[in-house]
């Protein structure tokens, strides 16, 4: 069976198995809603400022909250799941694939809810082309969704993982936040994007290239 | 031994001379005395990004050549730079309050990357401690390895993406653009940290394969269950 | 009738025959200071039944992993399945717990491996019937009983049918009739030249099932 049929089974599957577990919907979601809803209570900023920051507490909010997508629990497979995986698939890159491709749908999910709740909240100010602003957040989804698949074959089976997974994975998004609000500045002061697109597009070429080339590297335990 | 000693050596009188030339060398025009913190805060920032830069050639090495030594080299590396990393961040603070006004500044690309970049390499330990194989240690470490060392050139390069107020590069290709007395005191410091990265790569590598020597010579007997005394129970 | 020397294609059967499907030669693995197999040799031939036994901790699950190509070894040599371009695609594992996705059913866990390996859906009925599955097919995972999770274990290994199969402990807890199912299985797989490694510590079932017996 083809790598690329593999990891589309793979995907149809992990989404199958987030329907049923609800983590994202009845975990994730409400807890980034609940960020956005603390920081202006927290902060206790005046309407004008948190305008401002809006955009940018929306994309702190999608790559810390992003990252508990990426790495849902319900994802994390057995030991035993991991010996039937490795014993069952002709190239591991299937799974990394696999999962990549199911977390950026919910990803992009999760980026379609916590939207409009930032609008809601924050009333920021959206730049005249903010629609540019859609590729910019599937860009960032497929970016996460890979590195957060990476990080989370790296910490497979390891003691702590629930704890490392999110430095790890928090860290290296690093460059797709700054991607992310490049692209919001840029669009703000009506500037072009290509760099920060290109900046996007350079995380998920070097992290699936990694991601592919160290499978089966990473399913050794 | 003797190559740890020699270089143990040569880094001390080449850290003191630095020093020396730090203090003796004339205020900056701009900056006053606190210009003596630069010597010591680039040439930390520096080793932290050799450091780094030898974590990556040893994880690939690692992953084409599968000699031990070079994933102990990575991690060795690895560990130094997190130091050193952690001392630029600091130094460049207190550089920063005087000069900029405030020891942390939040539109300082350089700084606010370097900081996620110190954290990226905590995860990379972090991930050491957590896998007890060596072999699955070492793949998994390289694999990190590579791919934090790409926080690097992010680093690097988002001071030009990103609106900032670190200073640009200090010696430029059309010429040096320093008193020749300064340019010596950063030169030397330069090569003392070097000197210093290299003697405290070698101790750390050569103390990390001793103890493994000493964990398979605990190994060599085998560790079973006894056989219990049912009478005693 | 084949005339060995002459055709190609009888040389190679007849050499595949001959060559044992696993060999471990002074396979030594430690964990840190922790010594879990020491000089371990072991081959296992085309139909044979190879029976592992040894008191806690002698490392028998490790060993068993070590034969699945899913444990790396300190020192040593390992050759498994040497004919087979992946070998890891003919191995099936069944261990002390069941390899199940918990938010599947019976079902759909194992359509998932189907679906992996190419195999068709009318082979998975055809397994859940024959394995007697079929009333509890459609449970969710972590609804079924720890005998139903381990007869879809032993569901997946009929329905893939691998040249070595790897049982560890697999009678524990178990109910006549899936005592039943793991012994037919040890029989087809021996009977199609597959090699078992069966991993008990209980002697009785090891000489009855075992043609020799590894103590560790």
């Amino acid at each position: 069976m083809s790598l690329w049929k593999q990891a589309w089974l793979i995907a149809r599957t992990d989404l199958r198995v987030e329907g049923r577990s609800g983590e994202i919907l009845w975990i994730v979601l409400p807890y980034g809603a609940l960020a956005l809803f603390l920081i202006p209570i927290a902060t206790a900023l005046p309407l004008r400022v948190l305008s401002d920051i809006g955009i940018g507490m929306y994309w702190v909010v999608v790559l810390l909250f992003g990252m508990f997508v990426t790495l849902r629990q319900s994802s994390q497979a057995s030991p035993q799941e991991r010996d039937l995986m490795r014993l069952t698939l002709g190239d591991p890159a299937a799974l990394f694939l696999g999962k990549s491709v199911a977390s950026t749908t919910l990803l992009g999910v999760f980026q379609l809810v916590m939207g409009p709740i930032s609008v809601a909240f924050f009333n920021p100010a959206l730049p005249p082309q903010w629609w540019l602003l859609i590729p910019v957040s599937a860009l960032l989804a497929l970016a996460m969704a890979m590195t957060g698949t990476l990080v989370g074959l790296l910490v497979a089976g390891t003691r702590s993982s629930t704890a490392l997974a999110p430095l790890l994975a928090a860290g290296l998004a690093f460059p797709s936040l700054v991607g992310a609000s490049i692209a919001t500045s840029n669009l703000a002061d009506e500037k072009s994007i290509v760099t920060p697109i290109a900046l996007l597009l350079l995380v998920v070429a070097v992290t699936s290239a990694i991601g592919i080339a160290s499978s089966t590297l990473l399913e050794d335990q | 031994m003797k190559t740890q000693r020699i270089f143990a050596w040569l880094a001390t009188v080449a850290l003191g001379y630095g020093l020396y030339l730090a203090i003796t060398s004339p205020p900056d025009a701009v900056q006053g005395e606190f210009v003596r913190i630069f010597y010591v805060h680039v040439s930390t920032a520096w080793v932290a990004f050799a450091a780094f830069g030898v974590t990556l050639t040893g994880s690939l090495a690692w992953l084409a050549l599968k000699r031990p030594i070079l994933d102990r080299t990575a991690a060795a590396s690895a560990e130094i730079g997190v130091f050193f990393t952690g001392l630029a961040i600091m130094t460049g603070m207190i550089w920063g309050k005087p000069v900029w006004g405030t020891a942390w500044n939040w539109g300082d690309a350089r700084l606010v990357s370097t900081a996620v970049m110190f954290f990226v390499y905590v995860g990379y330990l972090a991930l050491r401690r957590t896998i007890s194989d060596k072999r699955v240690r070492a793949n998994r470490s390289a694999v990190l390895g590579s791919m934090a060392f790409l926080m690097v050139p992010a680093v690097y390069f988002s001071v030009n993406i990103w609106r900032t107020l670190h200073q640009g590069p200090t010696i430029r290709s059309d010429g040096a653009s320093m008193d020749p007395a300064m340019l010596a005191a950063f030169l030397t410091n330069l090569a003392a940290f070097s000197l210093v990265f290299v003697a405290l790569l070698i101790t750390r590598v050569r103390l990390e394969l001793l103890a493994e020597s000493v964990a398979t010579d605990e190994a060599s007997e085998r560790h079973g269950l006894a056989t219990p005394d049912l009478e005693m129970l | 009738m084949a005339v060995l020397g002459c055709d190609r294609g009888a040389t190679e059967g007849i050499l595949r025959l001959v060559q044992a499907l696993v060999q471990l030669d002074n396979v030594t693995l430690a964990f840190g200071a922790n010594q879990v197999l020491n000089d371990v040799t072991l081959s296992i031939s085309p139909g044979e039944c190879v029976g592992i036994q040894g008191p806690n901790g002698s490392g028998k699950t490790t060993l068993i992993r070590v034969i699945g190509t899913l444990q790396q070894i300190s020192s040593g040599s390992v050759i498994v399945l040497p004919l087979e371009p992946k070998p890891r695609l003919e191995i099936g594992l069944v261990g002390h717990r069941a390899a199940l996705n918990d938010f599947l059913t019976l079902r759909e866990n194992l359509e998932f491996v189907a679906g992996l390996r190419a195999i068709p859906s009318s082979e998975v009925e055809r397994t859940l019937s024959a394995t007697g599955l079929d009333p509890v097919a459609n449970r969710r995972a972590d609804r079924a009983s720890q005998g139903m999770r381990r007869r879809t274990d032993l569901a997946r290994i009929a329905l893939t049918s691998p040249k070595l199969l790897l049982l560890d402990e697999p009678y524990t807890g178990l109910d006549e009739t899936a005592t039943g199912i793991v012994d037919q299985l040890i029989k087809n797989t021996r009977e199609r030249g597959g090699g078992v490694a069966l991993v008990s510590h209980d002697p009785a079932v090891l000489t009855r099932v075992a043609d020799r017996v590894v103590s560790l």
